[in-house]
């Protein structure tokens, strides 16, 4: 586990670049949910494929400022309902494959347990309509061997299905105009 | 008998590559995590022979000199389980402590296991079975290189964005080498040359001199690179990109890109056999082998793996 003091200190020495501090531990989970849209791919797609565009859709977040567009290392900061803020970088971005990828670039272990993930959401057609897919790969907040309850796998693991499931849920009232 | 290589020659010329490398086989260990298992897959045949079923949430592994044994680190219980390979069981486990996540044998007996959270590296000796140094390196050392002769080590420190180099002798670091951001997978070429270093959030390959430890060069890779790989015959070096679900072929000798080829989801570790024909590689979220004929390269087969895929090594040649 990287020491508070040492993730400041590095967070200072990284202000401006695109670098990430990763308190990674060694055992990363995983978390995928999925929902159909009775929608056209494209449709689905406009509606999330601008990075900054997340907060038009997500219902847990109350507020994003994006900068960079579409481009690889655009970042947008997400504010959480419980008031905490972090911080994700672009990687990829793809208009052929509907396709985005991006990772946590500013942890706010507190705001929201998981140290580091990278994650990617895509559309595709399904069933005359269209299937929106949400994975993560990610680490717990506290990556010792003795995580405490908030901040242990479990912890990461429902703040991140949770997350996925409401936006997503999100994103089809929005798209199917219930929103 | 000279009839007969003629006649294999022959029929290798025509015949596809899969089965002009069918002569031998090569076991192909994959360490899967989240199952615990320990996999075994044929080269001959891509299909699993095997699975060891260990215990906890085993990160990373290496085999002895012969692929006799694995040594395969425990970072949440602070142990490494050794497995006879041959009899393909657990035999045992030794307590290393702290959070020791990459690890490598040397020839003579000792193992090396870096301690994530300890930001050191624990020396072992097998023989007398204690710990016989802890070495600070920089901070969050992932995975491990050493050289053929076992004289020197080097470290990926992850958080510290260097490589430290350890003389085995001395038992000291010697030097720390910049790379670029996170460093986690390195490997010598097999002409022990270069040592290739894989920066996960920079997304940069570091060639590093072995002679004069300093970075040579630095090539660009795709998002996340996780993995190195390099081909015995010293042709090839593979990095696995984890953001991007691909493998980016580069030549050795002049290190510019070959070609990208799309894997599973999320690759991490990856092996090239000893024929230097195919490459195995771990997609840990789709929790598969992806089969790489480097002849064409061409994803031949996906072998699917127990859940958590993370490490790729080849074992010994079988005949």
């Amino acid at each position: 586990m990287v020491s508070t003091r040492s993730i400041v200190l590095s967070l200072f020495l990284i202000v401006g670049s695109v670098g990430a501090v990763s308190a990674h531990g060694p055992t990363p989970q995983k978390a995928e949910e999925k929902i159909t849209i009775a929608a056209p791919p494209a449709k689905v797609w406009e509606a999330i494929k601008e990075f900054g565009s997340i907060g038009n859709w997500h219902p847990e977040l109350t507020k994003v400022v994006s900068e960079g567009g579409n481009k690889e290392g655009a970042t947008r900061t997400l504010t959480l309902k419980n008031g905490g803020t972090i911080v994700e970088s672009l990687d990829a971005y793809s208009e052929k494959d509907m396709s985005i990828e991006y990772r946590l670039l500013k942890e706010n272990l507190d705001a929201f347990p998981v140290s580091f993930y990278s994650d990617q959401i895509s559309v595709r057609p399904a069933d005359g309509g269209s299937e929106v897919e949400w994975s993560s790969r990610f680490y717990r907040a506290d990556t010792t061997n003795e995580p405490p309850e908030d901040k242990n796998d479990a912890a990461a693991v429902k703040a991140t299905t949770d997350f996925f499931k409401a936006g997503l849920g999100g994103l089809k009232a929005k798209v199917e105009g219930k929103g | 008998m000279k009839l007969l290589v003629a006649l294999f020659a022959a029929l290798a010329c025509t015949a596809v590559a899969t089965q002009a490398a069918a002569e031998t086989s090569q076991s192909v260990y994959v360490l899967c995590q989240d199952a615990a298992v320990l996999a075994v897959i044929n080269s001959k045949t891509d299909e699993i022979t095997e699975r060891v079923q260990l215990a906890g949430k085993p990160a990373s592994f290496a085999l002895d000199a012969t692929a006799a044994t694995a040594y395969v680190t425990q970072p949440e219980v602070g142990e490494i389980t050794i497995v006879d390979l041959k009899k393909q069981k657990v035999t045992g486990n030794l307590r290393v402590g702290g959070q020791p996540f990459g690890i490598v044998a040397s020839p003579n007996g000792r193992l090396y296991v870096s301690d994530w959270s300890a930001d050191r590296v624990t020396v072992f000796d097998l023989k007398s079975g204690s710990i016989i140094a802890s070495i600070p390196v920089g901070k969050s050392p992932a995975h491990l290189a050493l050289s053929k002769n076992g004289e020197l080590l080097f470290v990926a420190n992850r958080e510290s964005n260097s490589i430290s180099v350890i003389d085995s002798h001395k038992l000291t670091v010697t030097k720390e080498i910049g790379v670029g951001k996170a460093p986690f997978a390195l490997a010598l070429t097999s002409d022990q040359k270069n040592l290739v270093v894989a920066n996960v959030q920079s997304a940069t390959m570091s060639i590093i001199d072995a002679a004069t430890l300093s970075v040579v060069s630095t090539h660009q890779t795709r998002a996340m690179p996780y993995g190195v790989a390099v081909a015995k015959d010293n042709s090839t070096i593979l990095i696995s990109n984890q953001q991007n679900g691909s493998v980016s072929i580069f030549d050795a000798r002049t290190q510019q890109l070959r070609e990208d080829v799309k894997v599973g989801r999320y690759p991490e570790g990856l092996a090239v056999i000893h024929d230097g024909r195919k490459a195995y590689v771990a997609n840990w979220f789709s929790a598969d082998i992806s089969v790489i004929d480097l002849t064409t390269g061409a994803e031949i087969k996906r072998i699917k793996c127990p859940e958590g895929p993370r490490m790729v090594l080849a074992g010994a040649l079988e005949r």
